[in-house]
């Protein structure tokens, strides 16, 4: 499969008052064409910030990226003037955002939102907008659709608004949909019904999507790979089954240690990562995992480790993990358990 | 638990409807928030409370706690019916039953220090109480969520989510309740916090012998810490189980949809039981459907679930379900 997104080496701060938040510390990665790719990771991980930055769609000033590229079908996003990577944004990538009643206008009617990228970008007449758009609307299950095309965002419920941003960000057939937490706002009934959506029109249009999560339960039931993320840094990178069979990286594993099991009657203690998430303004030099790290030596206080390989297809950042400690991690992990 | 433990709480009819809306010439509407509760809370245990957001959990909780006037039904706190008590009958049992928010960060006085914060509820409670006394006891309070006690001369701002969470915990233990409900305690915080926060709930609970109402979106924490679960449904319970006896053998349609959507964090799992959804969404609670709350969105209805709502019956031991279908 050919790659269809290509980060290198990502860098983005914000620059406040309090200090420079080192939001995304240098992240590189690639996304194929129709790949399923979840990005995982605690708030203020840098997740959000990250695919954000890729659209130029961080607040300039404060926010500011400081060095990297990323090559959409060959094209670097960050290298993009206003004007160009205005032509990309909801046409060629389709973005959904976490809260769909702030990310819609609420002043606008439906049909003015869900139109307005399809005249801008196809230079469609209205009525050829519309309905497509009503289509549009029939396909992410809305029922009624020309009638609540005339509709205002207040009108609708939660599970229905985020229908309509699926609806609008696939309204330009995109070859990229990122999706930043798009049902952590949703009961997980509703949350049930968005992501076989999405997996249906993932199937049907063949685009590749970047689900950000926080939620490992549906990157195990959504993803094919996964990256978690931590102080703004990808820690592990590797197949999702494989993250829940051997995960490396002790943050990823007293993650999972962390979770209750819902399909089990033993009643086990849960095993609580000690500390709490760093302060991005204070990151040293040392791996931002350390303070709360089980296995840190020396080196992990004072020098960064860089993703290296564990096995074909698994990298991770961490300076323990030999190649039989990789394996241990799985073994780790049941063993707790008991 | 077993059979043998005490009630606690014996909660009947228990009803909570909202006035919105309404003006000069239109008429009020009113919130169907709690639509008649009937369960019981053992000594000791935890009670596990889900549904979805609207259902009514949380305004459940409170009225139990008398945060708000029930519309209607009654609270048997060790035989008394809190509902019929003024204010200051109530005080001794404000002193027995505490609570813990869901945000951590609104839920704190951003102007008190944490000290104060802890000790304000000793403040009402035990007024014999000398300042350095107070101060002594916050400090071991803190002590006990396992946060330094030095601490208490801090405001809340220099302190992490689960931190502030710890410091919730704190105050409601101050007066020494035997009754706390845990409103949505860890959905604030971030998954590698919540597990601390949980297992100090366990930790506290063996040591004060406290009974907890847990209430809950997050499934499978729920049956981790409960002992038994309840799940409501707009406004209305509609299962009550042990928690193995809820999860193994769910016998309401919700329960068990709810449970099948839920995506569990292990991929060959997944891959066996993918996550199937429910249709619809949760009716509005100003006009819920006529019959069964659940009938619209229900795959069991039949005619006369549009028609009557079901009671809630034993349909095993220790296990009613509202549901004509069972």
């Amino acid at each position: 499969m050919s790659t269809i997104l290509d980060v290198r080496n990502l860098q983005t701060r914000f620059y406040t008052r309090e200090g420079v938040v080192k939001a995304v510390n240098g992240i590189s990665y690639t996304v194929d064409q129709g790949e399923i790719l979840a990005i995982v990771g605690e708030s203020g991980c840098g997740k959000s910030v990250g695919v954000l930055s890729l659209l130029q769609l961080i607040q300039q000033p404060p926010g500011r990226i400081e060095s990297g590229q990323a090559f959409f079908q060959g094209v670097d996003l960050l290298a993009l003037t206003d004007r160009e990577i205005r032509e990309k944004r909801g046409k060629e990538i389709g973005m959904i955002f976490q809260d769909p009643l702030t990310s819609l206008n609420p002043v606008l009617t439906i049909r003015r939102q869900m139109t307005e990228g399809l005249i801008k970008h196809y230079r469609m007449g209205s009525t050829e907008a519309y309905t497509r758009a009503v289509e549009l609307l029939k396909l992410v299950g809305i029922s009624n659709a020309e009638k609540r095309m005339g509709e205002y965002t207040f009108q609708f419920s939660g599970g229905m608004r985020q229908r309509v941003m699926i609806a609008i960000a696939l309204a330009c057939n995109p070859q990229l949909l990122i999706a930043d937490e798009p049902t952590t706002a949703l009961d997980v009934t509703i949350q049930a019904q968005i992501m076989n959506l999405v997996k249906e029109v993932q199937k049907e249009f063949g685009m590749a999507v970047i689900w950000i999560t926080h939620d490992l339960g549906v990157v195990a039931n959504f993803a094919q790979n996964v990256q978690v993320m931590y102080a703004g840094y990808i820690v592990e990178k590797c197949s999702v089954p494989e993250l829940f069979s051997s995960p490396a990286h002790p943050y990823t594993i007293g993650l999972l240690n962390s979770l209750p099991h819902m399909n089990t009657k033993e009643h086990r203690r849960l095993e609580a990562i000690s500390g709490s998430p760093p302060n991005l303004m204070t990151l040293g030099e040392g791996c931002p995992f350390a303070p709360r790290c089980e296995r840190v030596t020396e080196r992990c206080r004072v020098e960064n480790p860089i993703l290296e390989p564990v096995r074909e297809g698994h990298v991770v950042a961490c300076w323990n993990v030999d190649g039989a400690d990789g394996a241990d991690g799985a073994d780790g992990r049941t063993d707790h358990g008991q | 638990m077993g059979s043998e433990a005490k009630k606690l709480l014996k909660i009947s009819g228990l009803k909570k409807h909202f006035a919105t809306g309404g003006g000069l010439l239109r008429k009020k509407k009113l919130v169907q928030a709690v639509n008649g509760l009937d369960f019981e809370i053992f000594e000791g245990e935890t009670l596990g409370l889900v549904g979805e957001s609207g259902c009514g959990k949380s305004t459940a909780g409170r009225t139990i706690l008398q945060l708000y006037q029930a519309t209607e039904g009654s609270v048997l706190y060790d035989d008394v019916d809190l509902t019929k008590l003024n204010k200051q009958e109530l005080l001794p049992y404000r002193r027995k039953m505490q609570i813990i928010f869901q945000d951590p960060y609104s839920s704190l006085n951003p102007r008190l220090t944490v000290g104060s914060t802890i000790s304000e509820p000793l403040l009402i409670h035990q007024p014999e109480m000398k300042k350095k006394e107070r101060l002594e006891a916050g400090q071991a309070l803190l002590e006990k969520v396992n946060l330094d006690p030095s601490f208490v001369n801090r405001f809340p701002h220099e302190f992490s989510g689960g931190q502030r969470q710890r410091i919730g915990i704190a105050r409601a233990l101050a007066v020494k309740p035997d009754f706390i409900v845990c409103d949505e305690p860890i959905s604030a915080l971030d998954v590698s916090v919540q597990a601390q926060v949980v297992t100090l709930l366990e930790d506290l609970q063996s040591e004060f012998q406290l009974t907890y109402l847990f209430i809950a979106h997050d499934l499978s924490m729920v049956r981790h810490i409960s002992t038994r679960v309840a799940v409501m449904y707009l406004g209305k319970i509609v299962e009550i189980a042990d928690r193995d006896e809820l999860y193994e053998k769910p016998l309401h349609p919700y329960t068990k949809a709810l449970l099948a959507a839920i995506p569990v964090p292990d991929p060959v799992y997944a891959k066996k039981h993918p996550v199937k959804q429910l249709e619809g969404e949760v009716p509005s609670p100003l006009n819920p459907p006529k019959g069964c709350f659940f009938s619209p969105r229900c795959p069991l209805a039949q005619k006369i679930c549009f028609e009557q709502s079901p009671p809630l019956e034993e349909k095993g031991p220790g296990h009613p379900v509202a549901c004509h279908m069972v």
